[in-house]
């Protein structure tokens, strides 16, 4: 009996996600990444004494954009809270955030789960200012960037409803497509837009109760996760089997090692004293306000998916892989629109120009070639004008230099040769060629046709017309 | 025209007037003030930060666009005082504690920038308890600040450097803070008038937090009329403050002349209870009758959660005062005490030195309420309690008009007499902090002088925004009691006689 | 006693408060004294938060909303040349051990 049948992984997300406005939470700072230290500041995001905090509305909106799109209910209320505690990143000595009464409850979303879907639960969305940077460097001291400190967040907590490494994986995947359709975050993980930490536990298989979590924090990208809480899974497991009781604490993922461990050398058990913010009235949402919000949002990756597959009869995983990103989704859609079947399109979408976007350009907007050139490209070769084998090269070409399809066929002379008379004499110059396979074709061994064939392409460099060619050489071979 | 030895002791209204119709230059009028200060500053050390090379350029450049004939503002020239828990941008903004004496603020609080754009001559920083905290001003850094009318006992606080300066006549009006009763009981105690506006009337930009949810910024001056003029400069919406109200202003000097004819005065009974010294109780209640005189109509109503007042005062204000004063923690300004250790070290070191006794206790107090097991128990309870406070004043004011009651229950403490009593202390606020728990606009005027000739205060209390009818009651009240205007001598004579 | 030493000393650590014997001693007593007193809202028995709902504002305002468009302070340099502790464009502290 292996381990998995005998205990149940229980994991909880809290992802942080940054919302995309120009400036910060409480103060009109800009929310730029990558500017000298410091710079980026004011009076209010330096905790200075006697500022106060002001709301950012666009905040709000994108905030309500992420939390609808998660199909949450916005209570008519939501307030602010002082999460108080010392850091030296931490500059007012608390964070704002929001506590007793979020911006957002009760929403799902669902992740891919074999042929259908699985749905998690979302306890509920807040809004919060990011903490600043420190910085360890060299000597007795630590350093402290505030220019991020006061960034706009949301925090999204989901029920602990997922079972496994991979479908922690799949949910935050999930939910970055979301919150990048939503536009209300760029989801990049690697510069921290998006972060995640899980709450994990094990318990016997068939156990209703929860085990003993561990909080792992620090998993920076899909693959961290899985690694991050596939240790810790193990380690808990090893820890019971052992004898030993798995201890509620936080846990910092290090990535060169592949382990979690434990962060309690970091301080005492925080008690953050939680209590309403005085300096911001309580937020209330009107209905009205809700429904222009949600009227706003754009098509989802969920009712996206469901539309590929149903009304342009997209195979399930085409579906999932295209309307990953909300960018990818809309080049296919162009691509479709611009002439091409959508199956044909899916295609060369998912092979080629996906191939293209793992090079030097990570998003859709920076492909040189425009969705009208892959429909180009796939009219050309249903026309047979030029090879399957071809039209990859072109696209490989035109992705590079962003010349049109025609162009480069032009340009290469890579047009397949359709004409029967040049045909005629490359097949004949192979038949005298090789005059030994000819008779041992005669004599019944016809799978020697592929031979002949590729002979010929081999002197056309692929040009010739693949289905006439076997026409040509079945003739010719036929008789004396 | 008046020798320029005495322009100190006119009203705010007055020196205006002079300045503006060019009668005296505000040099003049500012170089009055500055001797008046250093004839007596040094018995009654209001100030922390005095600067009268800035006051006498501002001053100049006032004179200067006068000249021109330029538009000046209503407090064109006038020599006034901050409370050092205000920021005023490139000077010191200490807020009376060791942890902010090298802080210079980098920017003008909301207030401080109206009273610049008024013409108003800032002579400097005045002292205060620390962070706003105690009601004596024994609690600074920097020294006490004694009462002008007996240099024995303390102004109250803490405020106390605000009431003080204007009773010293060492400037025309200054601005204060008020968590508590914090602008009102040292009016009372000094003998001047100062008003705590309704929550959200006067923007909290610039004014370093103590209790958020509870601090207001008010004038405090010699006389109704100036306290209403200076009321009308920093009131009004501001953008920067999110619990600042974005409702009209009003001419509240229009106020003070129209009497209390038809009006309704609420007595609230509790506020005349046990503990109430009688020389306080006989002051106040004469000048009910002396109003009822002029025709107010006198009804008795009930604040039946008035014992509560205070111990939910002092849960909450401390909560919201522990989380307030976490930024003072050696990192970006102010105070850092020591390089070596930890960062719990230096936070640690920093904060045990930087702040003094009082403070100390109320972020333990404030730290425990809030902790983990405790704060259903004290800090929702305390806020529960604290819309039961609110809608006793509510009921009351279904009522009345305004409630009139004494503003502190004793006259002036003597200076040492209370200072290793908090509750004692603590326990002296209960008339004043149920109006900033419920939110809402109180005035403190003078209303006489105890046998020992210290000034009692009589307390206004209005519904939200009604500051109109505080400043109606107060006029009337002020016009008949003759307390108006009045300096304290510095000479050895007392307050005299009851008014 | 409400309070103990035990309460001061912890909340203190809480507070990044060091107090020394005579301090924690004193502070004890009148902490003890204030929390006592405190308990007096416990005459009011419970109250049921539906009736008598906590006030965290008496202001009967929604939390107003800023547009969303920087505007730089212009005090960077200021803010940074108070700092106690300096280097290039950063503030200093003491290492951080993580």
């Amino acid at each position: 009996m292996s381990r998995n049948d005998q205990w149940e992984t229980v994991i909880g997300l809290e992802v942080h996600a940054q919302l995309k406005t120009a400036t910060k939470l409480f103060c009109s700072c800009s929310t730029r990444f990558g500017e000298a230290p410091n710079s980026n500041t004011c009076p209010v995001c330096s905790g200075y004494p006697g500022v106060l905090p002001v709301l950012n509305g666009s905040a709000v909106e994108y905030a309500l954009r992420a939390a609808l799109a998660l199909g949450c209910e916005i209570p008519p209320m939501s307030r602010f809270a002082r999460k108080n505690y010392f850091y030296p990143d931490l500059p007012k000595g608390y964070q704002i955030s929001q506590y007793e009464l979020p911006l957002a409850v009760h929403g799902h979303l669902e992740i891919p789960s074999g042929d259908g879907t699985k749905r998690v639960g979302i306890t509920r969305v807040h809004m919060e200012e990011d903490a600043g940077k420190l910085v360890h460097a060299e000597g007795a001291s630590s350093l402290v960037d505030l220019n991020r400190a006061g960034t706009p967040l949301v925090e999204i907590v989901s029920e602990p409803d997922i079972r496994s490494a991979a479908e922690a994986a799949d949910y935050v995947r999930t939910l970055r497509s979301i919150l990048t359709y939503a536009e209300v975050c760029d989801g990049n993980m690697a510069e921290g837009s998006l972060r995640c930490d899980a709450n994990v536990s094990v318990r016997p298989r068939g156990s209703t109760t929860f085990g003993t979590r561990a909080e792992i924090k620090n998993m920076n990208s899909f693959k961290f996760i899985e690694k991050a809480i596939n240790y810790e899974i193990e380690r808990q497991i090893e820890l019971i089997e052992d004898g030993g009781k798995v201890v509620q604490e936080t846990r910092l993922f290090d990535s060169r090692t592949g382990r979690t461990e434990s962060m309690r050398s970091k301080e005492e058990a925080h008690d953050y004293r939680y209590f309403p913010e005085p300096d911001l009235p309580p937020l209330v949402l009107t209905p009205a306000r809700v429904a222009e919000v949600r009227a706003s949002l754009p098509e989802l990756p969920d009712a996206r998916r469901k539309r590929f597959a149903d009304d342009l009869g997209l195979p399930t995983y085409d579906a999932r892989v295209l309307t990953e990103t909300r960018e990818l989704a809309d080049y296919f859609e162009d691509v479709v629109k611009a002439g091409a079947a959508p199956k044909a399109a899916s295609n060369w979408v998912m092979g080629e120009v996906l191939r293209g976007l793992k090079g030097e350009a990570p998003a859709p907007s920076d492909l040189k070639w425009p969705p009208r050139y892959v429909a180009d490209l796939i009219a050309m070769v249903e026309a047979g004008t030029i090879s399957g084998s071809v039209a990859k090269t072109v696209i490989a070409e035109g992705l590079e230099s962003g010349q049109a399809p025609a162009e480069i066929v032009k340009a290469k002379g890579l047009s397949q040769i359709s004409d029967d008379s040049a045909l005629f004499a490359e097949v004949d110059a192979v038949i005298a060629a090789n005059p030994g396979e000819v008779e041992k074709y005669r004599a019944g061994k016809e799978a020697l046709l592929g031979f002949f064939v590729g002979q010929v392409m081999k002197r056309t460099g692929g040009k010739a017309n693949p289905k006439r060619l076997n026409e040509i050489v079945r003739d010719k071979l036929k008789a004396p | 025209m008046t020798a320029t030895d005495a322009l100190w002791k006119l009203s705010l209204a007055e020196v205006a007037r002079r300045i503006r119709a060019k009668d005296v230059s505000a040099e003049e009028a500012t170089r009055a003030c500055l001797a008046r200060v250093a004839a007596v500053e040094a018995r009654v050390h209001s100030f922390i930060h005095l600067d009268g090379e800035a006051a006498i350029s501002a001053a100049r450049a006032i004179d200067a666009r006068l000249a021109t004939g330029d538009e000046v503002g209503p407090l064109a020239g006038v020599p006034i005082a901050l409370k050092d828990v205000l920021a005023a941008e490139g000077t010191a903004t200490t807020c009376g504690s060791k942890i902010l004496e090298p802080f210079v603020s980098p920017y003008d609080a909301t207030c401080v920038a109206r009273l610049k754009r008024a013409g108003a001559v800032s002579l400097g920083k005045l002292n205060m308890d620390e962070f706003a905290m105690g009601s004596t001003t024994e609690h600074s850094a920097f020294g006490p600040t004694r009462n002008p009318w007996s240099l024995d006992h303390v102004p109250g606080g803490s405020s106390g450097g605000s009431a003080a300066a204007v009773a010293a006549g060492e400037c025309f009006a200054t601005l204060g803070s008020d968590t508590g009763g914090s602008i009102r009981q040292p009016a009372s105690f000094c003998g001047v008038v100062g008003i705590k506006p309704t929550y959200g009337r006067v923007s909290r930009f610039g004014l370093v937090a103590f209790a958020s949810s509870l601090d207001q910024i008010g004038p405090l001056a010699r006389s109704v009329e100036d306290t209403a003029l200076m009321l009308e400069v920093i009131a009004g919406h501001d953008p920067r403050d999110a619990t600042s109200l974005d409702v009209p202003t009003a001419r509240w000097t229009d106020e003070v002349g129209k009497g209390v004819k038809g009006l309704r005065l609420g007595i609230p009974k509790e506020a005349f209870g046990e503990g109430l010294d009688p020389e306080v109780g006989a002051a106040v209640r004469a000048s009910i009758e002396r109003l009822a005189g002029e025709g107010a109509e006198i009804v008795d109503v009930e604040l039946p959660h008035t014992p509560y007042a205070v111990a939910t005062y002092y849960v909450l204000a401390p909560a919201e005062a522990s989380s307030n004063l976490a930024r003072y923690d050696g990192v970006r300004y102010g105070l850092r005490a020591g390089q070596d250790g930890s960062l719990v070290d230096m936070y640690k070191r920093t904060r045990s030195a930087g702040f003094g006794d009082e403070v100390k206790r109320r972020i333990l107090i404030g730290t425990y309420v809030l902790s983990a097991g405790y704060y259903d128990a004290y800090y929702r309870k305390a806020q529960q309690v604290r819309t039961l406070v609110r809608r006793d004043y509510e009921k009351a004011f279904e009522r009345c008009d305004a409630l009139v009651m004494p503003v502190a229950p004793e006259p002036p403490f003597k200076i040492g007499e209370a200072t290793g009593d908090p509750l004692r202390l603590y326990l002296s606020d209960v008339l004043t902090i149920g109006v900033n728990l419920a939110g809402l606009p109180g005035i403190s005027v003078p209303c006489g002088a105890s046998k020992a000739g210290l000034p009692i205060g009589l307390q206004i209390v209005g519904p939200p925004l009604r500051e109109d009818t505080l400043f109606r009651v107060a006029g009337a009240w002020e016009g008949v009691s003759g307390w108006k205007n009045r300096v304290a001598p510095l000479d050895g004579s007392s307050a005299g006689g009851a008014a | 006693m409400t309070i103990e030493r035990k309460d001061v000393v912890h909340v203190a650590k809480l507070a990044r408060l060091d107090l020394n014997e005579d301090e924690i001693e004193r502070m004890t007593r009148q902490v003890d004294q204030i929390v006592t007193y405190m308990r007096s809202l416990d005459e009011l028995g419970p109250l049921d938060p539906a009736d008598v709902p906590p006030t965290a504002h008496v202001l009967d305002v929604s939390c107003p909303l800023r547009a969303d468009e920087p505007r730089p302070s212009g005090q960077d340099e200021a803010i940074l040349e108070r700092a106690p502790g300096r280097r290039d464009r950063f503030y200093t502290v003491p290492k951080v051990i993580e």
